[in-house]
């Protein structure tokens, strides 16, 4: 298939990914800055959902305060931040259009109108100035079900083929990426001395965590008791059946990986690069983590995670 | 579809598809349409609006939509498509096809001869400097053969009719002729929306058309091309007014459709980018205008193309379609000489008609224009779009004179035709039925093993009461277009 | 003059380029007062030059590198011998209709300012040969030849309005003018064999041929003022500087090139005999 195909399906999926953790990631932190100051803990909520979207610096060039109308308008309308909800969307129906053919009908008039429902959001937003509450849940609701939609019907119609392991292979590297990122913004309030300090401030961090990642009923039926972040990092990171844990990501990239060098006869640097990877989250221990560092461990990752993007670009995508 | 219809309104009633005769008399409907007639007596209220918009509703969601340049509001619009159908008997038909492949078949012969021997410049037939100092003709191509001497692969012919008997050939165009997706879409809508209707008619099915158009680019391939070959459309990118008709043609194919960009030429043979590294190319369908081809041999800022395309092609080793200097055929003051090419190659009488046209290059020609200029249309011969064009009957005095002192200083930039009113067909709209304008580009397709037409084509119709501009840059619509199995005269 | 001739230009590019195109007009060709004893076209690194000919009759060598590519030597050189023929070019194979010659193009059409120019200064003359000088010496007169070339020449009236341009631009002003005047004309682009006059900057120089009847085509160099003698190396033709460019490049990665050419001219020299090896 064309390298550019290739790419454009790559990232069709990373940035529709990238828009349903960002709709969670709004919606866990509302929840949060509701609470009373007593249970949320005096952190700055809606900072660290910037630096967790990678938009804490482009932010303040925009914006003096990070307030929750100002961060949410940013994440999910503003044109001006390159990772905001809507830019995710169109990007993702702008590679989406250049591939047509590669699509299914269902995936393509489910991103289409996706696309178009997004200008009746934006509509409203721009002639309100801000967007209230039950719009935004109603927003919100909407990025999640077009990413779910795109998902399941590339998973019920599209042929097994390089195209299929290349849209997959771009959601995994995402939510790699992204599960990572919450981890690394929250590492502080997972470290073990905090958990002895106890109290509801935590709870609730902790449980917000885990709504961003979609993961909270998950928690519960994996560890049958209550929120603990050493179990919260377990989850995320190590648990094979949890979804969008590393290492489950990291069984996934390897598996398509591993498809589309099956269907070439020709493995490459990240194939290679990606076994890796696995194997060192095979090999680590929750407790291993803590000892030598969650947030150097996070930022580990994070950098070999890219790594893996760029050579899977360079090795199919540019051609 | 960006040609503007240079036919001035009718001042007289003209031929009405339906009804025949002139649109105001309220004759009995031509027995083609007896049918129609009765279907639109007895639809419920509001049927045909309702229909109308869940066409629009599936057009939009599938996204066949078009770009309008310098329209950012309506970046990407839809084309009006209207439920009623345009009926052709298939004598009518056979008529139209006959004298389209005759039109063709010279076309090429003459695109053969100008970059060959010019032997019709030679014998006087076309003046020399009307086709050496075209902006179309490419002097590059000069002494080049192409693959089976096949230069317009696909080909729009827009023909309009003003009566029950002759078609009238409005304009040729050779280079990249657009809307057979909508061709084929209006048929997919007309089956989905009007099941009934459709059944009633036996209709001449038009959905072969990607598997003539990938024999005839599959009878091209270069001679030496070893096995199958590997054939891609070259879109210009999804910003292009026609994206969706290129990436709807490429998946009909089942050929990849590629950007410059994904294209690497080396050693005079493309290749296209795969995710398995280069692999080569045998056959563009290109929809990039010539231009911006290869940016070592015309525009150096162009970015659509790949450099080194236009050595590939030289050498041999890749065909494209349409070939690079085909424009040069459908130039407005070439299409004045088409009958005497007609002749000159076929030795045979036009089948289809002409439009009369005065060539203001010559002094009698220009004599008559110049007193007639109220009720002519006045055109530039390499303008395009309805620019520097005067219709008469609608012009006042100044623009016409303003035209008399431009005709007088540099003639030989303009003809003119007299005022001919396109026929016309009910359309609906959401107050009712009402009779518009029409014409219909059919789409001839030409290889190595002949020429292949689908039976129908693109109508497009005027939406506007009294309009002749059909072009959907300009507010036009389409309808579908049904040839049937029966002649026109059988009920 | 007999001369062996050197030509090397070398370019530098300071982001490596990948998949770079390529082709040279930088072959002559022989005609009654332009003799090409030898002559070779070479490329670093080594690549496949395929050697074609294009419509107007040029010979024209392509070639690709896949790179990536931080350098690359071009290098065209040989023995000729030329003639001072007043500028007539005869004895060359023509390719098209005189028609062509007369083609309006943005980079040759000379707009209302050059347009107006032209007729004045010829008003007074009606020998079409004494038009052409007359032309060509107005023009000399008006227009500052500078030696550095721009990037890419710009169009006729934009050069006639600045009153300055390189060799190429004031030749394509030639050429836009002489066709305003219903004249065929062409351009011309080459190498000045001769010192001095056309400066360090670029050994490339153009100039501008029209077709005279009954003589034929007659070159004409705007820059120097005068008609080609024996020091007009004559390499390429086209109907604009785009269409008779010694080098064109295009590259996947768009990168900046730093350019440095020279030309080596070794007057005088006698051609080696060849014998069977």
């Amino acid at each position: 298939m064309l390298a550019r195909t290739a790419d454009n399906l790559f990232w069709v999926s990373r940035y529709l990914e990238r828009a349903d953790f960002l709709a969670r990631l709004i919606e866990a932190s509302s929840r949060i800055a509701a609470l009373p100051t007593a249970y949320a803990g005096a952190q700055d909520e809606w900072k660290s959902v910037l630096i967790a979207s990678g938009a804490d610096e482009t932010f303040f060039d925009h914006f003096d305060k990070a307030d929750e109308a100002n961060v949410i308008a940013f994440l999910a309308f503003d044109q001006r931040n390159p990772s905001s909800i809507r830019n995710c969307i169109e990007f993702a129906r702008t590679n989406a259009r250049a591939v047509r053919t590669a699509l299914t009908v269902e995936m393509w008039e489910g991103i289409n109108c996706a696309w178009l429902e997004l200008r009746k959001f934006e509509a409203a937003h721009e002639a309100h100035g801000h967007i209230d509450r039950e719009e935004l849940i109603g927003f919100l609701d909407y990025v999640k079900t077009t990413s779910s939609l795109y998902d399941g019907s590339g998973y019920r119609s599209m042929l097994r083929n390089d195209a299929y392991y290349f849209s997959r292979l771009g959601v995994y590297v995402e939510r790699a990426d992204n599960t990572a990122r919450v981890l690394d913004v929250k590492y502080h309030v997972l470290l073990p001395e905090q958990e002895t300090v106890g109290g509801s401030v935590d709870y609730f961090q902790w449980s917000a965590i885990l709504r961003s990642v979609s993961a909270l009923t998950a928690y519960h039926w994996v560890y049958r008791e209550s929120i603990k972040a050493w179990n919260v990092a377990d989850l995320l990171i190590l648990r094979p059946e949890m979804p969008r844990s590393l290492i489950s990501c990291y069984d996934n990239i390897v598996r398509f990986l591993d498809a589309i060098a099956g269907q070439y006869g020709r493995q490459g640097a990240s194939q290679r690069h990606a076994r890796n990877i696995k194997r060192h989250l095979e090999g680590a221990s929750i407790g291993e983590i803590f000892q030598s560092g969650l947030h150097e461990f996070v930022e580990a990752f994070v950098t070999e995670n890219n790594r893996l993007g760029s050579q899977i670009t360079e090795q199919y995508l540019i051609g | 579809m960006t040609f503007q219809k240079a036919i001035a309104p009718m001042t007289a009633p003209c031929f009405d598809e339906m009804n025949g005769g002139g649109s105001e008399s309220p004759s009995e409907p031509r027995a083609l349409y007896g049918r129609i007639a009765r279907w639109l007596e007895n639809a419920p209220r509001g049927l045909l609006e309702s229909r109308r918009q869940q066409a629009e509703m599936l057009f939009r969601r599938i996204g066949i939509t078009f770009a309008v340049y310098g329209d950012k509001e309506a970046a990407e619009r839809l084309i009006p498509f209207d439920i009623i159908p345009r009926l052709l008997g298939h004598d009518e038909w056979r008529r139209l096809e006959v004298g389209l492949i005759q039109r063709v078949k010279a076309l090429n012969m003459f695109l053969t001869d100008v970059y060959g021997a010019q032997e019709i410049i030679r014998a006087g037939v076309v003046p020399a400097g009307l086709v050496l100092r075209n902006p179309a003709y490419r002097p590059e191509l000069q002494g080049r053969r192409v693959p089976h001497d096949i230069w317009t692969h696909i080909a729009g012919i827009d023909v309009i009719r003003v009566d029950g008997e002759d078609f009238y050939v409005l304009e040729d165009n050779c280079r990249t002729p657009s809307g057979v997706s909508y061709m084929l879409e209006n048929r997919e809508m007309m089956i989905r929306l009007a099941p009934d209707l459709f059944a009633d008619h036996r209709v001449l099915p038009v959905e072969n058309y990607p598997d003539a158009l990938l024999a005839s680019l599959r009878s091209v391939a270069p001679p030496h091309c070893p096995g199958e070959p590997n054939i891609v459309v070259l879109t210009p990118g999804q910003f292009n007014s026609a994206y969706y008709e290129h990436s709807f043609l490429a998946d009909k194919l089942g050929v990849e459709l590629v950007e410059g960009r994904d294209l690497a030429v080396r050693d005079d043979v493309v290749y296209m980018r795969t995710t398995e590294g280069l692999k080569r190319v045998d056959v563009i369908y290109r929809r990039v205008d010539d231009d911006f081809l290869d940016p070592l041999a015309f525009r150096a800022d162009s970015v659509l193309g790949a450099a080194g395309l236009m050595g590939a092609y030289l050498a041999g080793n890749v065909t494209l379609a349409n070939a690079v200097g085909a424009g040069v055929a459908d130039d407005k003051a070439i299409y004045t000489y088409m009958p005497e090419i007609i002749r000159f190659y076929l030795g045979e009488e036009p089948k289809l008609k002409n439009v009369a046209t005065w060539r203001c290059r010559e002094p009698d020609a220009l004599k008559y224009v110049l007193d007639h200029l109220h009720e002519l249309v006045v055109k530039e011969v390499n303008g395009s779009g309805g620019y520097g064009m005067l219709v008469g009957p609608h012009a006042s005095k100044e623009q016409i004179e303003a035209f008399r002192q431009k005709l007088t200083s540099a003639p030989e930039g303009f003809i003119a035709q007299p005022t001919l009113s396109l026929s016309t067909c009910p359309t609906s709209f959401p107050g009712g039925v009402a009779p518009r304008h029409v014409d219909l580009r059919p789409f001839v397709l030409s290889g190595a093993d002949g020429v292949r037409i689908v039976p129908g084509g693109l109508t497009r119709v005027a939406l506007k009461e009294g309009s002749l501009v059909v072009n959907s840059s300009q507010g036009g619509g389409t309808k579908d277009t049904w040839v049937l199995e029966t002649d026109a005269a059988t009920q | 003059m007999r001369a062996s001739v050197q030509f090397q230009l070398q370019v530098y590019f300071p982001e490596p380029v990948r998949g770079l195109n390529q082709i040279f007009r930088l072959t002559p060709r022989g005609f009654d007062s332009q003799e090409v004893r030898e002559w070779r076209v070479d490329v670093l690194p080594d690549a496949t030059l395929r050697r074609g000919e294009d419509a107007f009759g040029n010979v024209v060598h392509s070639c690709s590198h896949d790179g990536p590519l931080d350098s690359l030597t071009v290098m065209a050189e040989g023995l000729i011998e030329t003639h001072d023929a007043a500028g007539v070019v005869r004895g060359l194979v023509e390719k098209f209709p005189l028609d062509v010659f007369l083609r309006d193009a943005p980079a040759t059409h000379a707009g209302g300012e050059l347009a107006a120019f032209a007729r004045d200064a010829l008003a007074k003359e009606a020998d079409p040969l004494g038009r052409m000088h007359i032309l060509m010496g107005a023009l000399h007169k008006t227009l500052t030849f500078a030696a550095e070339e721009t990037e890419a020449p710009r169009p006729a009236p934009e050069v006639f309005s600045a009153r300055a341009g390189s060799a190429r631009e004031l030749a394509q002003v030639f050429v836009a003018a002489a066709r305003d005047l219903n004249v065929p004309a062409r351009f011309v682009s080459g190498f000045y064999l001769g010192v001095g006059d056309v400066g360090e900057a670029s050994p490339h120089h153009a100039w501008a041929e029209a077709f005279v009847d009954p003589i034929g085509w007659i070159g004409f160099d705007p820059a120097l003022g005068f008609c080609p003698r024996d020091a007009h190396l004559r390499l390429a033709t086209g109907l604009d500087y785009f269409g008779a460019a010694p080098r064109r490049a295009v590259c996947l990665t768009t990168g900046r090139e730093d350019r440095r050419a020279a030309l080596n001219v070794d007057a005088g020299r006698q051609a080696s005999w060849q014998f069977q090896q």
